[in-house]
């Protein structure tokens, strides 16, 4: 891909946007199947090519499952890791529908359990935010734009390939989400402090070695995310953890917990201790949904 | 009819090599872009 080499100039700007089009058409095209359609064909070869033929970061999964799970044989792990592989195909079969699906049958699909909880937050004037893992679908939750009157915004990395970035953003954007650049999180939060608004964090990656609060995560010491809630003591915003689960084949349910609406009486790491508290114990529910082919612990 | 046989091998050939190579390619591209959605979280 030297093409990308270019990208700082209009020729490369130009080979991306033409590339662009092209990826986006013909992703189009296959999202518009019907949903066992693409289970069946597109789904069944992402299983075989990812867990049968490449063992697509296989030793990844396996070192996190067994160390996440000390307890469990190797023909247990070996079955959970299967299971992450099923999934997986389908989290990418979900991905590309949603480039076509229409607001209203994703809105069927996903089912929020009790918008009440956010609405009363919402009505008190309060900025919220949710946390989540790279648990479920959680691409599902572009539609909580469509389906609450406020503003709903997510927290975003930029992708080092400028096609791959313009492709996600396009799909992450499409149903009202406004994306915020990670590194411009804290000044977009000050700026609309007074606006009663819910902003999605996705907070179980790596923070890095010298950044995050240290916790017991998985049965392994793991530095988690902890920006999360320094921006939610900040704006004194309402924090809530964010729970997917399976509701049909193709559907998922949202859950949302309440971690604390009176931030400023927590100590410090108490907001970070109570997602990982969460998040840990819908894993433990079904470890399959996880993300586990990402490099979590180093 | 040496011709003719010479004619459908090879061109049996060079199908199945497009085949082969349309598949590898498709492999290709799979991983690297789940590496490109996993690059977010891997390189912190």
């Amino acid at each position: 891909m030297s093409i990308f080499l270019y990208k700082n100039n209009n020729i490369g700007k130009g080979v991306i946007n033409a590339l662009y089009r092209i990826s986006l058409f013909f992703i189009y095209l296959l999202s518009m199947l019907p949903m066992e359609l693409l289970v069946a064909s597109v789904g069944r070869m992402l299983y075989f090519i990812s867990y049968q033929l490449t063992k697509y970061r296989y030793n990844v999964v396996l070192q996190n499952l067994a160390r996440s799970f000390p307890h469990k044989r190797y023909g247990e792990i070996d079955s959970a890791a299967k299971g992450f592989y099923k999934q997986f195909s389908l989290l990418v079969v979900e991905l590309i529908k949603l480039f076509s699906i229409s607001r209203h049958h994703l809105s069927n699909l996903v089912h929020v359990e009790n918008p009440e909880l956010l609405l009363a937050y919402h009505a008190n004037h309060r900025n919220m935010i949710g946390l989540l893992g790279h648990y479920g679908n959680w691409e599902c939750l572009n539609v909580l734009a469509y389906k609450f009157p406020f503003r709903v915004n997510a927290l975003y990395k930029t992708l080092k390939n400028p096609l791959m970035d313009k492709i996600v953003k396009k799909v992450r954007t499409r149903f009202g989400v406004r994306l915020i650049p990670s590194h411009q999180a804290l000044r977009y939060l000050l700026k609309n402090k007074m606006e009663s608004q819910l902003t999605l964090f996705i907070a179980d990656q790596f923070p890095g070695e010298s950044n995050g609060e240290p916790v017991l995560f998985l049965n392994q010491t793991t530095q988690m995310f902890d920006g999360a809630e320094k921006l939610a003591k900040v704006t004194d915003a309402v924090v809530f953890y964010v729970e997917l689960s399976r509701r049909s084949r193709h559907g998922w349910n949202v859950r949302f917990s309440l971690i604390t609406d009176t931030i400023h009486a927590l100590k410090q790491g108490e907001v970070t201790q109570g997602f990982n508290l969460r998040l840990q114990q819908t894993i433990e529910k079904d470890p399959s949904f996880w993300l586990w082919s990402h490099r979590r612990w180093k | 009819m040496i011709v003719s046989i010479s004619i459908f091998l090879w061109t049996g050939l060079a199908a199945f090599i497009a085949l082969i190579l349309s598949v590898l390619l498709l492999i290709y591209v799979f991983v690297w872009v789940l590496d490109r959605l996993h690059e977010t979280m891997d390189d912190q």
